[in-house]
């Protein structure tokens, strides 16, 4: 029996700006000093941005969309720049008497290369990788915590914007290492590092700086950033930053000719009116059109030196300003955003649609107004009994139902389509058909990850063992169910076609489900297919994958693409099987 | 009914959940305390079959359910502690979702759902859009969905967290009525809620079964262990910090503060020993095994004490 003196119960250890209170037992309470210093000394502004930075890079990095990113960002690298003996050529030009050059694979080439491939995959499909973390914060409610610090919209929104940066800028590198490879591989003559790697970034930076902003702005705005935005984005890319760019710096498309008002782009963030304008400056004034781009031609085409875009004031001048063109997004972004504030973003109460209300109101004793107030149990009366029979078959119908209820809206549309597809000659329905599948897909497989629902719907009896097979077969049916008026009229055109719309179709619930397990989302799904769809739509049969879109349909694809999903579906049980170990 | 052999979990990063937990329960209400990290909810997830066990297994009427989960999972009611919710659909349909994937069909359905609707009086907000639920009726679509198959097992991890005091009075009400014949294994930090339900008790602490009884061997054990003390306001600090003793109340009076605390020592001279709650025993069941307690800090020992 003893009396115990405080100084003999605690010893005081000053550390970090805090005084640690430490008793006997072990247990610290820490206990921050008044006016003590918290953390290193660091600007208020620099200090949140470094953070979100940091947090945001070593998620991306951790997710399994960054090696799925890299692996086709290295593949894409290894087609683009061809072989230098055949038929096709990353970078030509057509000569007044119908010859076609291509330059050497030096170093200034490759480089240039590169950065047009750079600025097309990261610009595009950069986008789908970065969008959705302001979202996130909103949904996981990370966002109200953050929005009751001092935390302003500035800064959280700068974070996340040089935080997506920061991101695209490692991809970038990626993309570097991969011409290094390319030049190893077909290089010839001296490799000069400035000349591979200056045009590069030059060209790159502000590529992915707008990318970068826009991806914040479709974050924080309420119709962007829902699933169609990413379905969006598509066209605001192909429409906003290639086709506008390149008409006002009067250069057509298609032939990548100069029309008579060919100007200066001042313009181009995305950097590919800029790749033509400047390769121009360097070729002989006689020259027709360029081709930037994997493109093959049926007459042997012509190697000769080319010693890459040079340097100059005018090219850095150029790209300085697209780089500026950040702010523009940035700032819309800033003045749009709520700072997850619900009574800003939401107007009114969300209530189910009028068919459900009537429904509602049909059945006994409920009004259509909700009552918060009350008790939890309002009378005590036994349940009476039900029956049970969870089977696999119930549950696949049930997800394939749910796909259908948590669609919203665009349902209604993607069921017009569905039924126009079949009715309507020409690939135009088809085309709507297939692009409005995606919102309603895109994030079925990571449903339960992104709702934070799977302790409570993978406890279900009737869920089978593997979350993934069940989300490919509930996929499935409701892609083939509301897909059969297209392939019953493409079984009519011709049997093989019929089939190959089928395997289409089956392709696209097995990418989706095999993507969205593997990524935990639905961006890189919507990603890559959107860009498969457009090809599809702009005439390639081999992205046909429905053979329902193209003029010359080849059946043979469909079993194609179904092979290379089935693939992605094999990976995600895979990870399925790593996460459960 | 359920009887859980020697459960382990080790997470991949080297985190230990469980270590060598066996426990057998009946029907009735099994309250789970424990501290934060203690591995209650670690527990609940293996139970439920939605988190594999490392080590051991776990038997539901007889059948091993770590090997099987399925015949547990369709006498299964499971709420988790977080659940997310699809803000998109009503409440309604999230029910009938689930119901779906319970088996549950047709008419059986649509009863149970409404039923359910009016149980946790959320009927009048059926139609509306989880996105649009308070935190306390997202809580009570929770409870719906648990009830939805006429489980046999309720799994409820912090059930209550976000009702207000009348509905955990009702709610607790509800947990007692359907233990009837049934197994309810309640996990909380709020042992007010456990003492109202509670059959037997379990307390968990760092993985580990530290303690099963029922409440009123709980109570029991903590007779002559709880004490109150009144010091002044400049010496509260240090009678917090003392070892061998766990503060479980303070009261600020006129003639001082009031101190209720629970100790392994002896009696204590200077302090008055009262009768113990649920919660003293609670924390008395935490309160490692002391060292000598420091009775000279409330007051001398009398003559007889002493002696």
């Amino acid at each position: 029996m003893h009396f115990a003196a405080p100084d003999a119960l605690v010893r005081v250890v000053p550390r970090d700006g805090f005084v640690r209170v430490v008793p006997r037992d072990g247990l610290v309470r820490g206990v921050p000093r008044r006016g003590a210093r918290r953390g290193p000394v660091m600007s208020a502004s620099v200090s949140p941005l470094w953070a979100q930075v940091r947090a945001e890079l070593t998620m991306r990095l951790r997710s399994f969309a960054t090696p799925i990113a890299i692996l086709v960002y290295l593949a894409a690298a290894f087609f683009w720049v061809p072989d230098p003996n055949g038929h096709a050529a990353s970078l030509s030009w057509d000569l007044p008497d119908g010859r076609v050059q291509a330059p050497l694979y030096g170093a200034g080439y490759v480089g240039f290369a590169l950065a047009i491939l750079s600025c097309v995959f990261l610009g595009l499909g950069g986008f789908y990788l970065v969008a959705g973390s302001v979202k996130r914060d909103r949904r996981s409610g990370v966002g109200a915590i953050l929005a009751a610090t001092p935390l302003s919209k500035s800064a959280y929104l700068g974070g996340k914007l040089a935080a997506n940066l920061a991101y695209l800028f490692v991809l970038d590198v990626v993309g570097l290492l991969a011409g290094l490879l390319t030049f190893l591989r077909w290089g010839t003559g001296p490799f000069s590092p400035i000349a591979f790697a200056g045009p590069y970034f030059l060209m790159t930076i502000p590529a992915i700086a707008a990318v970068a902003a826009l991806a914040v702005l479709f974050d924080v705005t309420p119709v962007l950033r829902s699933r169609g935005g990413f379905v969006l984005w598509f066209f605001v890319f192909l429409f906003g930053l290639v086709k506008l760019p390149l008409d006002l710096a009067g250069i057509d498309m298609d032939s990548g000719r100069p029309t008579s008002a060919s100007t200066r782009p001042i313009f181009d963030p995305a950097g590919l009116a800029s790749d033509q304008y400047l390769v121009r400056r360097t070729l002989p004034p006689d020259v027709r059109g360029i081709s930037a781009g994997h493109v093959s031609r049926t007459q042997p085409i012509e190697r000769v030196p080319w010693s890459g875009v040079p340097i100059t004031a005018e090219f850095v001048a150029i790209r300085a300003l697209n780089l500026a063109f950040l702010v523009v997004p940035f700032g819309l972004a800033v003045l749009l955003f709520d700072r997850f504030d619900p009574a800003r973003g939401k107007k009114r109460v969300r209530r189910a649609g009028p068919f459900a209300r009537l429904a509602a109101r049909l059945r006994r004793g409920e009004n259509a107004v909700g009552d918060d107030a009350g008790a939890i149990v309002r009378r005590a009366a036994p349940l009476t009994p039900v029956t049970a029979r969870p089977s696999a078959a119930a549950a696949i119908l049930a997800e394939a139902r749910l796909i259908w209820e948590s669609a919203s809206w665009v349902k209604w549309p993607l069921a017009l389509s569905a039924i126009l597809a079949g009715l309507l000659p020409g690939n135009f329905a088809q085309g709507i058909f297939l692009l409005l599948l995606v919102p309603v897909i895109s994030e079925v497989a990571a449903r339960e990850d992104l709702a934070g629902t799977r302790a409570l719907v993978f406890s279900q009896p009737g869920v089978p063992r593997s979350p993934v097979l069940w989300k490919t077969a509930a996929l499935g049916l409701f892609v083939l169910m509301i897909g059969a008026p297209m392939a019953v009229r493409d079984a009519f055109a011709a049997p093989a076609r019929g089939l190959a719309c089928v395997a289409g179709l089956a392709a696209i619930a097995l990418a989706a489900s095999g993507l969205g397990a593997l990524s935990s989302g639905g961006k890189l799904f919507t990603g890559l297919y959107v860009v498969v769809w457009y090809m599809a739509m702009s005439g390639a049969s081999f992205a046909d994958f429905t053979a329902s879109l193209g003029d010359k349909p080849e059946p043979l694809w469909g079993a194609v693409y179904l092979g290379i999903a089935a693939v992605l579906v094999l990976g995600a049980l895979g990870r399925e099987k790593l996460r459960r170990a | 009914m359920l009887e859980i052999r020697s459960l382990g979990k080790r997470y991949p990063g080297g985190t230990v959940g469980l270590t060598d937990f066996s426990l057998e329960v009946g029907e009735g209400v099994l309250g789970l305390l424990g501290p934060n990290g203690a591995g209650k909810t670690t527990l609940m997830s293996i139970l439920a079959t939605v988190t594999k066990p490392t080590s051991g297994t776990f038997l539901w009427q007889g059948r091993d359910a770590a090997r099987d989960p399925l015949p547990l999972r369709r006498e299964l009611g499971y709420l988790p502690q977080d659940f997310g919710v699809y803000p998109k659909l009503t409440g309604r349909e999230f029910l009938l979702y689930l119901g779906r994937l319970k088996g549950l069909s047709g008419a059986d359905l649509d009863r149970r759902v409404q039923e359910l609707l009016e149980l946790t009086n959320l009927h009048g907000a059926a139609s509306r859009r989880l996105g649009a639920y308070s935190g306390g009726m997202r809580q009570r679509i929770g409870i719906a969905q648990a009830l939805l198959g006429d489980p046999r097992l309720v799994i409820v991890d912090e059930p209550t967290v976000g009702l207000d005091p009348e509905e955990r009075v009702r709610f607790r009400n509800l947990l007692a009525e359907i233990a009837n014949g049934r197994v309810v294994i309640l996990s909380t930090h709020i042992v007010s809620d456990v003492e109202a339900v509670a059959s037997h008790i379990a307390v968990i602490r760092q993985g580990r079964l530290v303690l099963h009884a029922t409440p009123e061997a709980l109570l029991l054990r903590a007779a002559g262990r709880v004490f109150v003390a009144v010091v002044s306001s400049d010496r509260l600090a240090e009678a917090q910090r003392l070892d061998g003793v766990h503060v479980s109340s303070l009261m600020r009076r006129a003639d001082g503060v009031h101190v209720r605390f629970v100790t392994n020592g002896g009696t204590l001279p200077g302090t008055r020993e009262v009768e113990p709650t649920l919660e003293d025993a609670y924390l008395l069941a935490n309160l490692a095994a002391a060292p000598a307690p420091v009775t000279g800090f409330f007051g001398k020992p009398t003559v007889s004490e002493r002696a």
